[in-house]
């Protein structure tokens, strides 16, 4: 058991791992109700909103811990809300507690995320500098690589680079391969390697159904991006549609991973080609980012949050003792 | 993994000509660029504990090999940076023009394309009005 300023920065802590599993719950509710109309906003709302979910649990636990800090505790502005929500004995904190244990068990799973993504980068790391060595720099950012498996990608967190294979240049016209470059041009611009690895880390928190939809999702919004990015007019997104099926069939005969068999793979796929073709050659208007419902959303989210964590730790302390 | 300039070239060179031994590399380098024996033979050294050679003694010396063809190491690179694509959460650090869809059927495809083809009649006729 420790007093003082240390028991209050634990039990502040603790507040804040509440508030993020409490508002995990209530973003995850809210996502799910409104998944299928996310593809109503343009690409770039889209992935506005997609980052402000997986983002909103970090921020919530935040203005929660902040309430319930003395800075605004002690307030007379947010008396009505400290009757609703407060937190008993502040500056005692015991180490044989469900406050220290949620703390522990929270602290432990943000370290194992981390080391996982960490590895994973490094990893990536390594091998997309090694195959720098190996491939031909045809340009700023574009490899050409010696392979016979036709692939296109771009790789690299922090200096992304795209890569070419020769099997890809030998066996589609010059016209689809300028359109495949500058569609891996637009996620070296974007810097989507990088966001996809951070996307990763945030999304780790959530339900795996859940996790699964909001990465298949950032990952569709950003071929969509990269697949608009230099198509100009329609003439332009046609042809980056027809470049993107004829790709597709030259891949199908090169199954590199026994994996691509999958029922739960092949389904995304085959949705996310189709939903990538449909998005080119649409012309509909997209709906405006929605200020008000986010403007609403969130500060409800950190008031049900936030006086969720009292109710929270009264059932538990009901229900146990410390 | 990083490579240092000397090193891919060696590697390069035991691609094209192996097995060879350090004082082999050292005599193919020392007319082009110049270096002495202890440079190639370190760099050796620094290859085989990246994993890259394979080695075996041969009386005094060691003789080297690479340990993968080059384009084997480019496919296992390919697969390997690729592969993250298709695990559950570790789509995270590559973006693919496409990446997931080589078992899209063939029919799909082909309707894919013909809506594409119908789009651009579409505006063509459009734009001749």
């Amino acid at each position: 058991m420790i007093y003082g300023q240390w028991a209050l920065v634990f039990n502040l802590l603790t507040v804040g791992v509440l508030a993020f599993i409490v508002a995990n719950i209530f973003v995850s509710i809210t996502f799910w109700l409104v998944k299928s109309k996310l593809q109503h906003y343009a690409v770039s709302t889209r992935k506005s909103l997609l980052w402000l979910l997986v983002l909103a649990p970090w921020l919530i636990s935040l203005c929660a811990t902040l309430f319930f800090s003395p800075l605004f505790q002690n307030g007379s502005i947010f008396v009505w809300l400290t009757d609703l929500a407060h937190w008993h004995h502040p500056d005692i904190f015991y180490f044989m507690s469900w406050h220290s244990a949620s703390l522990l068990i929270f602290t432990s799973f943000t370290l194992y995320i981390f080391i996982r993504k960490i590895t994973l980068l490094y990893r990536n790391h390594h091998q997309i500098n090694l195959l720098r060595v190996l491939g031909i720099e045809n340009s700023k950012q574009v490899y050409f690589i010696e392979s016979s498996i036709p692939t296109a990608f771009t790789g690299g967190v922090f200096r992304p680079s795209c890569f070419i294979s020769t099997s890809l240049v030998e066996q589609t016209t010059a016209d689809d391969i300028k359109i495949i470059i500058q569609h891996e041009l637009a996620h070296v611009h974007y810097f989507d390697p990088l966001k996809k690895w951070l996307f990763s880390f945030f999304s780790a928190y959530f339900a795996n159904n859940v996790k699964q939809l909001l990465i298949s999702m950032m990952s569709l919004s950003m071929e969509q991006a990269a697949d608009s990015f230099y198509a100009e007019n329609q003439q332009q997104s046609h042809n980056v549609a027809s470049t993107l099926v004829k790709f597709t069939k030259l891949a199908a005969s090169y199954s590199i991973h026994p994996q691509y068999n999958s029922e739960l793979f092949v389904h995304f796929c085959r949705h996310s080609i189709e939903q990538r073709v449909l998005h080119l050659l649409s012309d509909k208007q997209f709906r405006p980012f929605p200020t008000g419902g986010v403007v609403i959303a969130i500060p409800l989210l950190v008031l049900i949050s936030t006086t969720s964590v009292d109710s929270l730790h009264h059932v538990i302390e009901t229900l146990f003792t410390h | 993994m990083l490579l240092g300039e000397l090193e891919k070239q060696v590697l390069e060179y035991l691609w094209k000509n192996q097995p060879a031994d350090a004082k082999q590399v050292h005599s193919y380098f020392e007319k082009d660029r110049g270096g002495s024996l202890n440079t190639i033979q370190s760099t050796l050294e620094r290859l085989f504990k990246k994993d890259l050679l394979s080695r075996v003694k041969n009386g005094h010396a060691y003789q080297y090999f690479p340990k993968v063809a080059r384009q084997e190491l480019i496919g296992q690179l390919i697969k390997s940076i690729t592969h993250d694509f298709v695990t559950e959460d570790e789509n995270s650090v590559v973006a693919a023009f496409s990446s997931i869809s080589s078992d899209l059927d063939e029919k799909q495809l082909d309707k894919l394309e013909a809506m594409i083809e119908q789009q651009r009649q579409k505006i063509q006729k459009n734009s001749e009005k």
